[in-house]
């Protein structure tokens, strides 16, 4: 499949730090990184409202996330990483700039294109509401593959379901769950259509500590064991150790990258960033 | 608190349209039949007294309406004594009959009224041509003359109805028939209500003797220049001994007499009749406004915990629901009321009400028809508001604190609830099928309705269990179906209170459908029994030949099975004496002409249903009434003069004819009696109503004009009785309608709540890849999934109501049960939710269809 480059960009906003206005292709400091990307933006930016009661939530950002990585998105509240997300996982639609995942462009397509897209090739967590309350955890899981009318892979159900520990539990329905074991089963629901990228905005945040540090591992086991590529955002510095990599967004702006991050290197670039 | 619930109203104004809508149909409904009587009333108030307030004393003469034979003497005494009382000027007895017409080929029936020579007494005014004054010409109704195309110097002829069929020995002769001129036209303000649509012909007296016109309802008085009213009332009360039949009054005392007698009758009738229907839309409104007020209080739960916690009682919490609930029930009721008044005066100007569609002055807006509406739209509102409120109250603070909101949950039909709903639905359907049983209505319509109301508690489960047992179903529909399935029965009485609604609706249609399907079956069947024949051709005028050809074009119709024409021949019969009333002699009473017809027994067993086997060679058929008044009885042996001589035959009763006797036509042809083509008699192929047929034999009898025709037997009566109650069955429902708009109005309700309450849900399934195609789809079949349940179940228990009520009515009046299942009608009903369905998603599937998957998943 391949989709006209996005010719309809305007040109892009003026940006404080100059740059990369309006030019295709992903120049930039991460630049290295790009040709693995398997999901990335160019010039984003975001703007909510218009005038000067305007945010401008997203400000020219040039990112790339690598395949059969774990990467974490960190930064102080406001600072425009929900909207990064919705931006690269086709929630939303960036004001301007190229989203592509793998080699698609994901800013020229129409809401039903999109809408398949996610479907087939993205799987989601939130931190909350993952789950359909009239369904049972088996529906849920699989809801995604009965909506694209494919036939469910039961070995990889079962493989999943007994990796996250609730293969007793697929016939109860979200409300007979915990919050742990709801998250969990959001989990499976992400990764039943092997997605080519898993997008969490910050899934452990209504977790325990101990359910939310299961629930990293097994995300994080789930990128050394079948190349998953998962993007998550968080606030939380612990949660940002188990991933590969960190990147910091401050003010609608990529303010830094920690590699191999430990829990002291992320709480110290937060306080440089100054919340 | 009072400022929050505005804010909160005025936050939520938009999620209470719906609700807002029904009450404003439903109040709606009731004001338009209030204002519309009123107007009705107010019309007809007019019309009934401007012709007594002409007059300066009325003789309201109960007795001259009904007099027969030697009370017609009393009655000409009495109008000679009126006009020899002392004081009385003119005295003119007031004509008020019908009469056969005929204009431009076609035939109508008109009123026949007199037109006074005393130019005071003409209570009308003259709107063109000139008031006729000779003994051929007449005066019409303008409004009705005008629409049947009738002015000033087109002819018309007259006849006075013959009786339908003439009693034993009357004698055959049809009434005179006049040719007369129209000389102009008269304002009566007359309107479709008052029957206008009717022309009324105003003859002088001349023609009216020339007709054989003669009775009267009252006679008018002008008295003479000076006279004392009170003394002439006086004197006339003593010389009429004035009683019960017999009243003597002032002209505007006859005029305030009628119009109470009449108008109020009337506007009674009427409103007894259109205002159940109100009430039944109201009824049905009250479902909506619960659900839009437990959905409401249900998305404001947090809040109300959070003014529980900031130190707010359950007692302000529940004033404020009622108080908003008041409000909202106020300004809709209001609104429902005016919409009404325009509704009823859209209606009232193209029946002649009023002079235009906004002609406000002339409806009958009464006090009464602008505030009940009002407190019957506020009850309505306050009461459904009453078990939403009292939920809200009970909210715990605690729930404020809770991070999620808890996910309603399914609450259980209360065991009480349960006890008395079984209670009473078995009672009920125990006293219903007892009284269809042994066809007590006064057993059967209280268990019909217990039944109803222990099915309306059953509701809560009911609905839920079946909508889950369709939503199977609907699984195999896809993704779609199942998350439609799921979502219709998440909240158990939301689904149920939405249902229901059109449960009533439907099932009240479905009850109506029933009932007049079995009716017709019951009279089909009865008038298969006391109509053998279906089709009868005689000459209108008695005794005469039915015109050449007709039996060949009868038989030549499609549709036509078999003909047969029967020769016949009158004759002139004594009375025996021993069937001579009490008292009577030989004299008093006249020899009676009887019709005596002759067909081949073969030839009648083809063109009747039943009852030819009894006519044998030697025998007489004759209706049973011939038999019971002439004191004879089947078997006997009597001598019937036709012919020349007289021969004897056996008697045998019959349903064949309606009068006279039946031969076979050899034994008639024995007489040697002079006979024409009496009748042309047929049988049809269908036994049932066939439009096409019945219009047929009426082009047939329109096409015999020069010598009229009539056709009659078992086909008419099919044709009225079906027509009739076709006619009252399209009224009743299209009243009915109004309930059922009500309820699909009430499930886009429940939908668009649902919808707002589901925001979340949508975007995630959104994010999940719904497309937006999939989640209106998924909205409609939920939509469609409510309809669906609330029709079954209504067309179910409409059904089983209209089979317990009609057994027992016909039980109850005798007849044989004859229970009809309209499987068609009743199948275009149902058939009918699936749009209805689909047209109450469109609104609440464009509003979820619109969710951002990102905007709606961002936290709170
Ligand atoms: N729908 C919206 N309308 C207007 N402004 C918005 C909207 N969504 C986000 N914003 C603004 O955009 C900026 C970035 O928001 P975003 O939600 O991306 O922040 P975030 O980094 O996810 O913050 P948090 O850590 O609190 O979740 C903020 O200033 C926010 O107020
Ligand atoms: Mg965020």
């Amino acid at each position: 499949m391949s989709f006209p480059n996005g010719s309809q960009q305007p040109a892009a906003a003026p940006s404080e730090q100059g740059g990369v206005n309006g030019q295709p292709g992903f120049a930039g400091q991460l630049a290295e990184s790009v040709p693995e990307s398997a999901t990335s933006g160019s010039a984003l930016v975001k703007v909510y409202g218009s005038g000067e009661a305007g945010v401008r939530a997203l400000d020219n950002v040039d990112i790339g996330f690598a395949g059969g990585r774990f990467s974490a998105i960190m930064g102080p509240s406001g600072s425009g990483k929900s909207t990064l997300m919705h931006c690269l996982a086709g929630l939303d639609t960036p004001t301007s700039g190229r989203v592509m995942l793998g080699d698609t462009d994901l800013t020229g397509l129409s809401d039903k294109q999109l809408t398949l897209t996610r479907r087939d090739r993205i799987g989601f967590l939130f931190q909350s509401f993952n789950l359909l309350p009239t369904l049972t955890a088996e529906q849920n899981i699989l809801l995604p593959l009965e909506l694209s009318g494919r036939k469910p892979d039961r070995q990889w159900l079962n493989e999943l379901t007994e990796s996250l520990g609730i293969d007793q539990r697929l016939r109860h329905r979200p409300s007979e769950l915990s919050g742990g074991q709801q998250q969990r089963v959001a989990v499976a629901r992400a990764l039943i259509t092997r997605p080519e990228v898993v997008f969490a905005d910050e899934p452990t945040g209504a977790l325990d500590s101990k359910s939310g540090a299961n629930l990293l591992e097994f995300l994080r086991g789930s990128v050394r064991q079948f190349g998953q590529t998962v993007v998550m955002v968080t606030h939380d510095p612990v949660a940002a150790s188990h991933a590969d990599s960190v990147v910091l967004l401050a003010d609608g702006n990529i303010a830094g990258r920690i590699d191999d991050p430990t829990q002291e290197a992320v709480l110290d670039s937060l306080r440089r960033l100054g919340g | 608190m009072l400022r929050n619930t505005l804010l909160q109203l005025r936050h939520n104004i938009g999620r209470l349209t719906a609700a807002g809508l029904a009450i404003v149909l439903g109040v709606g409904f009731v004001a338009a039949t209030l204002v519309f009587t009123g107007t009705m009333q107010s019309s007809v108030r007019h019309m009934v007294a401007a012709p007594n307030l002409a007059a300066d004393v009325v003789v309201d003469d109960q007795v001259a309406r009904v007099a027969e034979g030697n009370e017609n003497d009393k009655r000409q005494q009495r109008l000679r004594k009126v006009r020899d009382t002392e004081g009385v000027d003119v005295a003119v007895p007031r004509t008020e009959s019908y009469a056969n017409a005929s204009w431009k080929g076609e035939r109508y029936s008109v009123e026949l009224n007199r037109l006074p020579e005393q130019q005071a007494l003409r209570w009308y005014e003259l709107a063109e041509g000139s008031y006729a004054d000779a003994a051929d010409e007449v005066v019409l109704s303008e409004r009705a003359a005008d629409s049947a195309n009738l002015s000033p110097g087109d002819t018309i002829t007259l006849q006075q109805p013959r009786y339908v069929s003439p009693r034993e020995g009357e004698s055959e002769k049809a009434p005179p028939k006049r040719e007369v001129t129209v000389s102009g036209l008269v304002d009566i303000g007359s309107n479709v209500l008052t029957g206008g649509s009717r022309v009324t012909v105003f003859a002088p007296q001349g023609l009216l003797n020339q007709l054989g016109t003669t009775d009267y309802r009252a006679i008018d008085l002008l008295l003479a220049d000076g006279a004392d009213t009170s003394a002439v009332l006086d004197r006339l009360r003593g010389k009429l001994d004035a009683g019960q039949y017999v009243k003597v009054r002032t002209g505007q005392q006859q005029a305030d007499y009628a119009v109470k007698l009449f108008s109020g009758r009337v506007a009674a009738a009427l409103n007894a009749v259109l205002l159940p229907f109100g009430a039944i839309a109201l009824f049905v409104a009250g479902f909506v406004i619960v659900n839009t007020f437990s959905v409401l209080h249900a998305q404001r739960s947090r809040q109300y915990a959070l003014l529980r916690c900031v130190g707010a009682t359950r007692g302000q919490i529940r004033r404020s629901a009622l108080f908003e609930a008041l409000l909202v029930g106020l300004v809709t009721s209001v609104i429902g009321t005016v919409f009404g008044v325009l509704v009823s005066a859209t209606v009232s100007w193209p029946l002649g009400l009023t002079d235009s569609p906004v002609d406000f002055g002339s409806l009958g807006i009464t006090p009464l028809a602008l505030t009940a509406p009002v407190a019957a739209g506020l009850l309505v509102t306050f009461l459904a508001s009453l078990a939403p409120a009292a939920r809200a109250m009970r909210v715990a603070p605690l729930a404020a604190l809770r991070p999620v909101p808890d996910e309603q949950a399914s609450r259980r039909i209360g065991r009480a609830r349960l006890v008395s709903a079984v209670v009473f639905t078995v009672a009920g359907a125990g006293f219903l099928l007892g009284g269809a049983l042994l066809g007590s209505m006064t057993m059967a319509v209280p268990g019909g309705l217990l039944a109803v109301v222990g099915v309306l508690l059953f509701t809560p489960t009911l609905i839920p269990a079946v909508a889950r047992a369709f939503g199977y179903l609907m699984r195999s529909l896809g993704p779609t179906g199942t998350l439609a399935s799921g979502n219709a029965v998440r909240n158990p009485y939301r689904a149920s209170s939405t249902s229901t609604a059109l449960m009533i609706g439907v099932g009240l249609i479905v009850l109506l459908l029933t009932g007049t399907a079995s009716a017709r079956n019951g009279a089909n069947e009865q008038i298969d029994q006391r109509y053998p024949v279906d089709v009868k051709i005689a000459a209108e005028e008695r005794g005469q030949p039915v015109p050449e050809g007709v039996g060949q074009r009868l038989a030549a119709l499609e549709g036509t099975a078999a003909t047969a024409a029967l020769s016949g021949a009158s004759f002139e019969m004594e009375r025996p004496e021993t069937s001579m009333p009490e008292g009577a002699s030989r004299e008093d009473i006249p020899p009676a002409t009887f019709r005596a017809m002759g067909i081949a027994p073969a030839k009648l067993a083809e063109v009747s249903r039943h009852g030819a086997e009894a006519l044998r060679q030697g025998t007489a058929l004759a209706p049973s009434g011939i038999l019971d008044s002439w004191g004879w009885s089947e078997g006997d042996r009597v001598e019937l003069p036709i012919g020349e001589g007289s021969a004897t035959f056996r008697l045998a009763s019959t349903d064949l004819i309606r009068s006279g006797f039946l031969l076979t036509s050899s034994d008639l042809a024995a007489t040697g009696a002079e006979t024409s083509t009496s009748e042309i008699w047929a049988r049809a192929t269908s036994d049932t109503y066939t439009p096409s047929y019945t219009g047929e034999l009426n082009s047939l009898a329109e096409e015999s004009a020069s010598t009229p025709i009539d056709v009659g037997g078992a086909v008419q009566m099919r044709a009225q009785f079906t027509q009739v109650l076709d006619t009252l069955l399209l009224i009743v429902t299209g009243l009915l309608a109004v309930a059922v708009i009500i309820a699909v109005v009430g499930i886009a309700n429940t939908l668009g709540l649902s919808v707002l309450e589901r925001g979340r849900e949508s975007a995630l399934l959104r994010a999940l890849g719904l497309t937006r195609g999939q989640l209106r789809g998924t909205l409609a079949l939920e939509a469609v999934l409510l309809a669906v349940v609330g029709t079954v179940l209504g067309a179910l228990i409409g059904v089983l109501f209209a089979f317990g009520g009609v057994a027992a009515m016909f039980e109850n009046i005798g007849l044989p049960v004859s229970f009809a299942v309209p499987w068609t009608r009743l199948l275009l009903v149902i058939a009918c939710a699936i749009p209805a369905g689909v047209l109450a998603s469109v609104l609440p599937a464009r509003r979820a269809a619109k969710a951002q998957p990102a905007a709606a998943l961002s936290e709170e």
